[in-house]
């Protein structure tokens, strides 16, 4: 891949800024997303865990230690309105 | 001179910022210990608002600084921390509000914070897509805002690295070994540190870490949810605080709408986000901002406020260990008062001189019944 790939779409970042991330010691995904921000944009790390999981597998990470990032809700972005209509739950 | 073998427990912006303090005065024998990686606890899960308009003179007076700070931090430490200062605006819904945002504003301005009283005609002017019904008077500060919280512990920690501070995370701390009347040793994980001074900077931990040696803390843990919305078009100035619920609405440099608004009270063990809190936020949002009901919410999550009995944070030796500092209790606003709390906090550790505004923090004071409590915590 040419150093200039973007990794994560949504927050700009390229192949040049994870390398340095892994050269500064952060190798599992969650240091990563906490050092570069990638995954927090938009699109929530749907696009860029694959991309991301297979550069760390390319630099030496065994592949048991590459664990996805946190996932939390919504699954999908969805309109406040949705969420403020919906019924109290007992 | 390298000053004493310093260990800090806890690498939020709590102890990273105080190393960073530290290091600038010559105490560069530091190591900043955290358990997980770095961008783990409150630190990373909070609003990044900063704020003067405090109800305490000795808060307003810290906040003057640390908004100063915030300020100057890209200058001070050769980073960027995306902070925006177009102001903090609350609005007050009776006339008990109204009056304590009047008493509030008076004191504010005894203590050289410039903030103004606006009448909702104002408030409409200065931001007009909020709803302004029932609001009788709203209360601004423009050097209020907010920055961006991954940035502040970025910088710090790249700051003191750069001083020789070894930042370590994924370094839990599981022991302390006390000779006499001192802290010796820091037992972690991952191996042993030689102290000669420690500081407990563990937040909602904390408790965890006094206990290691014998030192009983009062802090509780309650969980407060965020959210952030997709990014949007910069269309909201100020950070909006409406007293009717204690919401806090903010958009980000990155464009996204933070939210955040209190839901149980009380100790609690998880930080798991709830269904009830997504409706409770999304109800309050459109009501104060009606365009936004079609906004897509992207991501909600939650965190620890580190509560003390009387609001106030816990500063200072104990008296057994004599080598063991506290600097926790930040209740929801450590993110903002870290950076001066921190600067007061070195300068009484290098130079012994302490500062009369942290000065009354010290732990002894719950056995006389604790401090004047804060009526501005929101949430
Ligand atoms: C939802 C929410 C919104 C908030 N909004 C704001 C706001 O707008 N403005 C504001 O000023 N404040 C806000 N706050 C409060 C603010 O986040 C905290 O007061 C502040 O981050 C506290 O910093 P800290 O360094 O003490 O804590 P933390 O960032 O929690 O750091 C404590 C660290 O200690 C580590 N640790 C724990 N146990 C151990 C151990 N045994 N060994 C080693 N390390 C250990 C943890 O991993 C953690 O990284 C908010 C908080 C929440 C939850």
């Amino acid at each position: 891949m040419p150093r200039k790939t973007i990794i994560c779409r949504c927050e700009d970042i390229t192949l040049v800024e994870v390398e340095e991330a892994l050269a500064l010691g952060y190798r599992d995904v969650e240091s990563i997303k906490r050092y570069l921000a990638l995954g927090t944009g938009a699109c929530q790390g749907k696009m860029c865990l694959a991309l991301l999981a297979r550069v760390l597998l390319e630099r030496g990470v065994a592949p048991d230690e590459i664990k996805p990032m946190v996932s939390r809700a919504p699954l999908a972005g969805a309109p406040l309105a949705a969420f403020a209509a919906e019924k109290e739950r007992a | 001179m390298a000053g004493p073998k310093t260990i800090i427990i806890g690498g939020g912006i709590v102890g990273l910022s105080l190393a960073w303090n530290l290091a600038r005065r010559g105490w560069t024998d530091l190591t900043v210990l955290d358990r997980d990686h770095l961008n783990a606890g409150a630190s990373a899960r909070c609003g990044g608002g900063v704020r003067s308009q405090w109800s305490t003179a000795d808060n307003i007076r810290i906040m003057k600084r640390s908004t100063e700070l915030f300020a100057s931090f890209p200058a001070d430490t050769g980073f960027n921390n995306w902070f925006r200062q177009e102001g903090y605006l609350f609005l007050a819904y009776t006339d008990e509000q109204a009056a304590m945002f009047e008493q509030n504003h008076r004191l504010q301005k005894e203590n050289g914070v410039d903030s103004e009283l606006l009448s909702p005609a104002q408030i409409k002017a200065k931001a007009p897509t909020i709803n302004t019904d029932g609001v009788v008077v709203g209360a601004f500060h423009q050097k209020d805002g907010v920055c961006f919280p991954f940035a502040m512990v970025w910088g710090y920690a790249k700051a003191c690295r750069r001083l020789g501070v070894q930042v370590l995370p994924f370094h839990e701390v599981i022991g302390l070994e006390v000779a006499g009347e001192k802290i010796t040793q820091v037992v972690t994980n991952r191996g042993r540190f030689a102290a000669d001074l420690v500081i407990n900077g563990a937040a909602v931990w904390s408790p965890n870490i006094g206990r290691m040696c014998g030192v009983e803390l009062p802090n509780c843990a309650e969980k407060h949810e965020a959210i952030v919305t997709e990014p949007l078009h910069p269309f909201l100035g100020a950070c909006l605080i409406p007293m009717d619920s204690g919401m806090y609405l903010a958009q980000t440099m990155r464009g996204e709408i933070y939210a955040c608004v209190g839901l149980e009270k009380g100790p609690a063990t998880d930080y798991d986000h709830t269904f009830a809190f997504a409706q409770k936020i999304s109800r309050l949002m459109i009501r104060l901002i009606p365009r936004l009901a079609g906004v897509k919410m992207l991501r909600q999550w939650g965190g620890f406020y580190d509560l003390t009995p009387d609001t106030n944070p816990i500063v200072g030796f104990v008296d057994r260990p004599s080598n063991f500092y506290q600097y926790h209790g930040l209740m929801g606003h450590g993110f903002m008062f870290a950076p001066a709390l921190s600067e007061m906090i070195a300068e009484h550790l290098v130079a012994g001189k302490l500062h009369p505004d942290i000065a009354p923090y010290g732990l002894a004071r719950f056995k006389s019944g604790g401090l004047e409590v804060e009526k501005m915590i929101i949430g």
